[in-house]
């Protein structure tokens, strides 16, 4: 009887181990799904608000964003982005999982993370260019916070890969 | 717009003027029929004689293409982006939605494009324009490289 006890309870364990890896079906659909929510502007605006914290890699990206577009000309951008522009935060990529119509996806989301410090400004100002300055590098996600739906993308990352931000 | 029928005049092409990582969307609107041409998975065929059918696996997603119909002479500031884009083989990340990028519930696919075919038409009595056609490109951008993906656009 204890026998068969000890069993059932092994199988249950497996059972649960094999639920906890039903997001193996995505791993091998090619296409990414992204998530983002956006917010819509003209180029005078956004050039307004990258004159306000221009050494954010985020303004960084932006200038390019707007170069040669006249001020009335409409873009959209990431919601998450202009607001860690405007609050002066960092952006936190997170592996989450997520669902997207009724599917599991494994997903880097984007969030808003810890206000900018010295050392993130320095580190924003290495001379290697608008591009290399937007890069993402690893740091702790303990402080963030979820603000919009940011960008989720699945399922090419695997999920044990760390916490980035930019 | 939610998921329901729509026709091509009230979707969207976009470009990204800025990075992959912190994109800026800005529209292309003066363009006419716009068509994600080929869309395609690549097949290999399994034919053996324990089975009287043919049989495909999937290998990899093909070279997507999209072709649109440029006008010419409107929007010279896009026209010249894609002109000096064709010219330069330079790979701009595309946005085709299905409504506009900035509303809930819009859809759609992104991909790093270059310009394969930009030929300029100038027929007699229609308007003169450019049958245009992107091509999956290669793009990195800090050290990453820039995939085909579907795009959501989530609500508040």
């Amino acid at each position: 009887m204890a026998d068969l006890t000890e069993k059932l309870k092994k199988l249950k364990k497996d059972l649960d181990s094999n639920a906890a890896g039903k997001t193996n079906r995505v791993e091998i659909e090619p296409l990414k799904v992204n998530r983002a929510r956006h917010f819509k502007t003209d180029a005078s605006t956004l050039r307004a608000a990258i004159e306000a914290n221009p050494t954010h890699p985020v303004a960084l990206a932006f200038t390019k964003g707007v170069r040669g577009l006249p001020d009335n000309k409409v873009v959209t951008v990431e919601h998450v982005d202009l607001e860690a522009l405007l609050d002066d935060k960092n952006v936190e990529l997170n592996e989450e999982e997520i669902e997207i119509d009724g599917d599991r996806h494994i997903a880097q989301v984007k969030r808003l993370g810890t206000k900018r410090t010295k050392k993130d400004k320095e580190a924003d100002a290495d001379p290697q260019g608008p591009d290399f300055a937007t890069s993402l590098s690893p740091s702790s996600t303990a402080t963030s916070t979820a603000s919009s739906a940011g960008t989720v993308s699945s399922p090419n990352t695997p999920p044990e890969e760390k916490p980035k931000k930019r | 717009m939610s998921f329901q029928p729509s026709t091509g005049h009230k979707m969207k092409f976009y470009r990204n003027t800025a990075t992959h990582a912190s994109p800026t969307w800005v529209e292309i609107d003066e363009i006419g029929d716009l068509s994600i041409a080929d869309l395609t998975m690549g097949l290999a065929e399994l034919k053996r004689r324990a089975n009287g059918f043919t049989k495909n696996l999937p290998s990899i997603m093909q070279s997507i293409a999209v072709e649109f119909r440029l006008h010419f002479g409107l929007d010279s500031a896009t026209f010249t982006v894609l002109r000096s884009a064709f010219f330069a083989g330079t790979v701009i990340e595309y946005a085709i939605m299905n409504d506009a990028i900035a509303d809930e519930d819009s859809e759609g696919l992104t991909l790093p494009g270059i310009i394969e075919q930009f030929p300029w038409d100038q027929p007699l009595e229609e308007v003169s324009g450019h049958d245009v056609r992107l091509a999956t490109g290669y793009l990195v951008e800090t050290s990453t490289e820039i995939d085909p993906a579907w795009l959501v656009v989530a609500g508040a």
